[in-house]
C-alpha cells in the first residue's frame, strides 16, 4: 500500500495507534505472532543473561567474602561497591558509553597500558554484550554481595572453629561449612539476578540502543518501544505477559529450591 | 476584608480552618492570573535540549512575553524520543500542548495520527510570510494538500575539519576538496600510522553506531542519482546508486584505511575533539560544541562524490496540538509567526539555519560570530535532500533501535555482511515496515 | 561490620595481605567511575578530550555548575524531588507494613493467593504500566499532581515481599503474650512488631527513596510544568538529545548533583541498611 496517497485507511489506523485500549484486542494474536516470529528477542536476552547472571552470582559472593573478614578498612570498601546503587540509570548508561569508547574510553586506556590492544567495545557486536555486562555489574552487583554478606554474618563462628580444631583448613571449610549454609541465600540470590535480567533495559537503552547488529536488543526495549513508540499496546503487552510467565517459572523454581533445603 | 470578618464574629476552629484554605486556595489560583493579567497561555513543547539550547530559546520567549503581544508562551523541552513518547500519550489524555516544534519529515506521521492540525487560517490570520521559504521546505510542512506547520530552519549535512591537521599535513585548509577523488587525498594524507603502521589518526569519521554514517550514504545515494523509495513507495535501496554508495564508504574502511566505524559517535565519544580523526561529515549544530572546545576547524560544503551535489538535511518546523477548542489558536498564531519572523537567535545558539530568506541574510545571523561557519552550510542549501516524508517515519529512521536500516547499515560498515546482502536484507526490512501502516 | 567474630581468613599474614590488595583493587575499579564523573564535572570544555585523560584538572572549573544553578529551576526541580521521594517512602512504609502484616502473621482463605498476586505483580516490567496509568489517572483529573508522582508508586509488590519476611521473624509468642496484656492487634502491630524491624524498615525505606529519586519516565509522563516536575526529568532537558550538541561537563555536573542526595540518604542510612538484610533478608 502506498503511504501518501490512501488518506481514509491511514487515519483509521492512526486513531487506533493514538487510543492505546484499541491494541488490546488483538493481542491474543500476536502474543502467538511474537512467540514464533520473534523469538530472537529472548535469545538476545538469554545471551544476556549468561555473561551477566554467572558473574553478578560469584563475584557477589567473592565480595562478601573479601569483606567479611576482619579487617580495616572494609567497612569503607563495603560502602564503594554499594555507592553505584545509588546512581541513576540513565547516568550509568552516559557514563559506561564514554567509559567504554574505542579512542577517549578509560578503560582502553588503562588496557593499552599494560599492552593490550583497545577494544571497540560499544562498535562490535562480539563485545557489546560483555561490555553491557561490566556495567550492570558495576552498577548491581551490591545488593547480591549485601545479601551474601548477611548470610556469612549469619554462620556460627563455633562450627569453623570446631572444623579448625579438627584439622580442616581453609578451603575445606568453605567447600563443606560455608557452600551449604549459604544455600538459601544462593537461591535468593541466583533467583534476583536472573529476574532482573530479564528486565534489564535502561542501561542497554542509553549505551546501545540495541545494536550495534541488533547485538543487545532486549526484550524490555522491545516492549517499550513498542509501547510508546509505535503505540501497539497489543504486541507490547503480550511481550510483556510473555517476560512475566519466564521470570514466574524462575520464581517458581526458586520456591521449590529454597523449599527443598 | 480578614480583619473584618475576624472582628465581626469569633470562629470556630472549623470555620477558621475553612477559611485559611479557601484563602490559600483564592490566593494560589489568583497568582497566576494577576502576573499575566490579560495574556493568554501558550504552552510550547520542543526537543531542543541542552543547557545552552534550552537556555537561549528561553531567553526569545522571554523577550516575547515581556513584549506587549498579550500572549505569554510556556516553553518545555524533552529529549525527541520522549517527546514524542509523551506528546502521543498526552494527546490521547486530552492533555496536548498549544504548540508543537519537531522535524519535518516526522509531520506526515503526526498528521496521520491525528494529534496535528492544518494550519492554513492560521497562516492567513497571522500574516506569516510562507514565501520566504524555499520550495523543499513549503512542500515539507504540506501533507495531504494542507499546510500543518511553519517550517523554521534548515540543518544540512556539512563538511568540518581540523586546521591544524590540515597544514600539518601540507594541504590546503583554503581549498577544501570538491569531488571524491580531492576527498580521498585528503583523507590518505590525514591519516597518520606509528612506526609499527598501526593508525594513529583517521582521516575520517564514520562511525557505525547512532545515524552519521546513514545520512552520508543517503546523500551519496541521492548524489549517484538514486531515490530511498521507488515510485510505489517501497524501498529502492538495493539499487546501483545506493550500492554504489554504500561500497564507497566500505572501501573508505577496507581498501584505503582512511577511516573506521569503531571510532567516534555520538555524545561522549567525540573523535573529532580527541584528535582521533581529521574530518567528519556532521550538520552545523556541532558549530558552537566547537567553539566551546576552542577547536582551530573550519567548514565547508559537502564534496560531490557522485554526478551531482546532494546532502542530506532535515528541518524543525512549529505545528499546532489538536485541542478540543480552537480558544488559544491565535495566541499560538501569534507567536508563531514572531518566533519565525525572530528565529536569528535561536538559529544562531542552536546552530541551524534559518528557512526565512528575511531572517537568513539579516545581520543578525550574519552577523554573529559562529557565521563564518554556518556560510558553507547556507551554500549548500540548494542540494538538500529530506529522508522521505512518509506516516512511517518514526519507526523506519528511529535512532534508538535494532531497524532494518540500521542494522544492515552496520553489518555492511563492520564488513559482517557483504554490501548487496545487506541492502538486500534492508530492502526486505524496510517494504515490510513500509507496507506495514498507511 | 559486625566485629565480635575472629576472621575467618587472612589468618596468616600473607592471607591478610592479599585481602588488602584485593581491597584496594575493588576500590579503584567501583570508585574510579564515579571519580570520573567528579572530575570530569569540573574540567573546562577543552580540556575533557586531553589524552592522555588526567584525572586532576589543570584549571578546575565551577563553570558547568554555574551554568545548571543560574540558569534552571534546579531548587524547584530539587524541592519536587525531596517532596515526592519523602512522601512516597512514607506512604509506602504505611502501605506495605500495613499489607505485610496480615499476609505475615494471619491465616485466612486466599492468602496464599494474594501473596502469589503482589509477588507476581513485582514481575511485570512497569514500563508496560504506564500508559493505562496514565490513562486512568487523567480521567480523574489526577496527572500533574504530587498525587500522580506518590500515591501509585506506594502499592510496591516488593516492599510488601520484604516486610512479609521481617514480620514473620518476630516469634509468635510475643504477639500472644501482647494480646494476652489487653494489647490489640494494631497496637501490637504499631508498639511492638514495626519497633523490632527497624532495620527492615529502614531497608525499604532506602529502596523506595532511592528508586523514587531516580524514577525518570514516570514522572515524565505525569508532569507538565516546572511546579511539579522532578530533577531527574528537569536535568533530561539540559543534556541534550539526538541532533543536539551538548557540553560533556554540564552532563557530569548535572549527574552529579542528581546522585548527590541518594549517596548522603543512603550514607546516612546504610547501617541500618546492612543489618536490616542480617536480620532477616535472607531467612524466608
Amino acid at each position: 500500500m502506498s503511504s501518501v496517497s490512501s488518506q481514509p485507511a491511514g487515519r483509521s489506523k492512526a486513531r487506533r495507534a493514538s487510543a492505546p485500549e484499541g491494541g488490546a484486542v488483538r493481542s491474543g494474536m500476536t502474543l502467538a505472532a511474537y512467540l514464533f516470529l520473534s523469538p530472537y528477542l529472548a535469545l538476545f536476552t538469554v545471551f544476556m543473561l549468561l555473561p551477566t547472571a554467572l558473574p553478578m552470582v560469584a563475584l557477589g559472593l567473592g565480595l562478601a567474602m573479601l569483606l567479611d573478614q576482619k579487617l580495616m578498612g572494609t567497612a569503607l570498601v563495603r560502602t564503594v561497591v554499594f555507592l553505584p546503587y545509588v546512581v541513576m540509570v540513565s547516568t550509568v548508561g552516559i557514563l559506561w558509553g564514554w567509559l567504554f569508547d574505542k579512542g577517549t574510553g578509560l578503560v582502553n586506556y588503562y588496557l593499552t597500558m599494560i599492552g593490550l590492544d583497545p577494544i571497540a567495545w560499544l562498535k562490535d557486536p562480539h563485545w557489546s554484550m560483555p561490555a553491557l555486562a561490566i556495567t550492570t555489574i558495576w552498577w548491581t552487583v551490591n545488593t547480591n554481595m549485601i545479601i551474601f554478606l548477611a548470610a556469612l554474618q549469619d554462620i556460627s563462628e563455633d562450627l569453623h572453629d570446631a572444623a579448625t580444631l579438627d584439622g580442616a583448613g581453609p578451603g575445606q571449610r568453605f567447600v563443606y561449612i560455608t557452600l551449604p549454609l549459604l544455600r538459601p541465600a544462593m537461591a535468593l540470590v541466583t533467583a534476583l539476578t536472573i529476574i532482573n535480567g530479564w528486565r534489564v533495559f535502561g542501561q542497554a537503552y542509553v549505551m546501545t540502543q540495541g545494536g550495534p547488529e541488533a547485538s543487545t536488543f532486549v526484550i524490555v526495549q522491545y516492549i517499550y518501544l513498542t509501547a510508546f513508540q509505535n503505540f501497539e499496546m497489543g504486541p507490547a503487552a503480550a511481550a510483556g505477559v510473555v517476560l512475566l510467565l519466564i521470570t514466574l517459572v524462575f520464581s517458581l523454581a526458586q520456591m521449590k529450591l529454597m523449599k527443598a533445603i | 476584608m480578614a480583619n473584618d470578618v475576624f472582628a465581626k464574629t469569633p470562629l470556630t476552629r472549623r470555620q477558621a480552618l475553612a477559611l485559611a484554605l479557601g484563602a490559600g486556595a483564592t490566593l494560589a489560583g489568583s497568582l497566576p492570573r494577576i502576573a499575566f493579567a490579560q495574556d493568554q497561555n501558550v504552552t510550547l513543547w520542543h526537543g531542543w535540549t541542552g543547557a545552552d539550547n534550552t537556555t537561549a530559546l528561553n531567553g526569545v520567549i522571554d523577550a516575547f512575553n515581556k513584549g506587549g503581544k498579550g500572549v505569554t508562551v510556556e516553553p518545555t523541552g524533552y529529549d525527541w524520543d520522549t517527546l514524542f513518547s509523551k506528546w502521543v500519550v498526552s494527546s490521547a489524555g486530552g492533555r496536548a500542548p498549544d504548540l508543537v516544534l519537531f522535524h519535518i519529515t516526522e509531520l506526515p506521521e503526526f498528521a496521520t495520527r491525528n494529534v496535528i492540525r492544518p494550519i492554513d487560517d492560521v497562516v492567513a490570520s497571522s500574516g506569516l510570510d510562507l514565501s520566504q521559504v524555499p520550495d523543499a521546505g513549503r512542500t515539507g510542512v504540506t501533507f495531504d494538500g494542507k499546510v500543518y506547520a511553519a517550517p523554521l530552519d534548515v540543518h544540512p549535512l556539512g563538511f568540518y575539519y581540523n586546521v591544524d591537521m590540515v597544514q600539518e599535513a601540507g594541504l590546503d585548509p583554503g581549498k577544501p576538496p570538491k569531488t571524491g577523488e580531492e576527498f580521498l587525498e585528503w583523507a590518505k594524507k590525514l591519516t597518520v600510522k606509528d612506526g609499527s603502521g598501526k593508525v594513529t589518526r583517521y582521516g575520517f569519521e564514520l562511525p557505525n553506531t547512532w545515524a552519521t554514517a546513514r545520512w552520508i550514504w543517503f546523500s551519496l545515494m541521492y548524489q549517484n542519482g538514486g531515490t530511498f523509495l521507488d515510485d510505489k513507495g517501497l524501498a529502492a535501496v538495493d539499487g546501483d546508486a545506493s550500492q554504489k554508495a554504500l561500497q564507497y564508504l566500505v572501501d573508505l574502511i577496507n581498501v584505503h584505511g582512511v577511516t573506521n566505524p569503531e571510532v567516534g559517535g555520538n555524545k561522549g565519544e567525540d573523535a573529532f575533539a580527541s584528535k582521533q580523526v581529521a574530518m567528519k561529515f556532521i550538520g552545523p549544530w556541532e558549530v558552537n560544541l566547537r567553539m566551546a572546545q576552542k577547536m582551530n576547524f573550519m567548514t565547508a560544503q559537502l564534496p560531490v562524490f557522485g554526478a551531482k551535489p546532494a546532502v542530506w538535511a532535515n528541518s524543525h518546523c512549529m505545528a499546532v496540538s489538536k485541542q478540543k477548542s480552537d480558544d488559544k489558536l491565535a495566541a499560538a498564531g501569534t507567536f508563531m509567526k514572531w518566533f519565525f519572523d525572530n528565529f536569528a537567535a535561536p538559529a544562531t545558539t542552536v546552530g541551524i539555519i534559518p528557512q526565512s530568506k528575511a531572517v537568513r541574510e539579516s545581520a543578525a545571523f550574519t552577523g554573529t560570530e559562529q557565521y563564518k561557519y554556518f556560510k558553507s552550510f547556507v551554500d549548500d542549501l540548494p542540494n538538500i535532500v529530506y529522508e522521505p516524508l512518509i506516516p512511517q517515519y518514526l519507526s523506519v529512521f528511529s535512532f534508538d533501535k535494532p531497524t532494518p536500516l540500521v542494522t544492515n547499515l552496520q553489518a555492511a560498515l563492520s564488513g559482517s555482511k557483504p554490501v548487496p546482502d545487506a541492502l538486500k536484507a534492508m530492502k526486505e526490512g524496510l517494504d515490510t515496515q513500509l507496507q506495514k501502516k498507511g | 561490620m559486625q566485629d565480635q567474630r575472629s576472621s575467618r581468613a587472612g589468618q596468616s599474614l600473607g592471607g591478610r595481605s592479599l585481602a588488602y590488595v584485593l581491597m584496594i583493587v575493588v576500590t579503584a575499579l567501583w570508585g574510579a567511575p564515579i571519580l570520573w564523573m567528579l572530575v570530569t564535572s569540573i574540567k573546562p570544555e577543552s580540556e575533557i578530550y586531553a589524552y592522555p585523560p588526567t584525572w586532576i584538572p589543570d584549571v578546575p572549573t565551577l563553570e558547568a555548575y554555574g551554568a545548571l544553578f543560574q540558569r534552571f529551576p534546579m531548587l524547584t526541580w530539587f524541592r519536587n524531588s525531596a517532596i515526592v521521594g519523602i512522601i512516597t517512602t512514607v506512604l509506602t512504609l504505611a502501605v506495605d507494613a500495613l499489607a505485610a502484616y496480615p499476609l505475615a502473621r494471619m491465616q485466612f482463605p486466599g492468602r496464599r493467593i494474594i501473596m502469589g498476586v503482589v509477588f507476581a505483580t513485582f514481575l511485570l516490567p512497569y514500563e508496560l504500566l504506564f500508559v493505562p496509568l496514565f490513562l486512568g489517572l487523567n480521567s480523574y483529573g489526577l496527572v500533574d499532581s504530587i498525587f500522580s508522582l506518590t500515591v501509585p508508586a506506594s502499592a510496591n509488590a516488593f516492599g510488601v515481599f520484604l516486610l512479609t519476611q521481617f514480620f514473620q521473624a518476630v516469634p509468635r509468642e510475643l504477639e500472644d503474650a501482647a494480646i494476652m496484656d489487653g494489647c490489640s492487634r494494631f497496637g501490637f502491630f504499631w508498639r511492638i512488631l514495626l519497633p523490632l524491624t527497624k532495620p527492615g524498615l529502614a531497608t525499604v525505606a532506602i529502596f523506595t527513596f532511592v528508586a523514587s529519586w531516580n524514577n525518570f519516565f514516570w514522572p515524565l509522563i505525569a508532569t507538565n510544568s516546572d511546579e511539579t516536575r522532578t530533577l531527574p526529568v528537569g536535568l533530561a532537558t539540559l543534556v541534550g538529545g539526538a541532533g543536539m550538541s551538548m557540553k560533556q561537563s554540564v552532563l557530569m555536573a548535572s549527574s552529579v548533583v542528581a546522585t548527590l542526595p541518594t549517596a548522603i540518604f543512603f550514607l546516612a542510612l546504610q547501617r541500618h541498611f546492612v543489618r536490616g538484610i542480617a536480620a532477616t533478608g535472607i531467612k524466608g
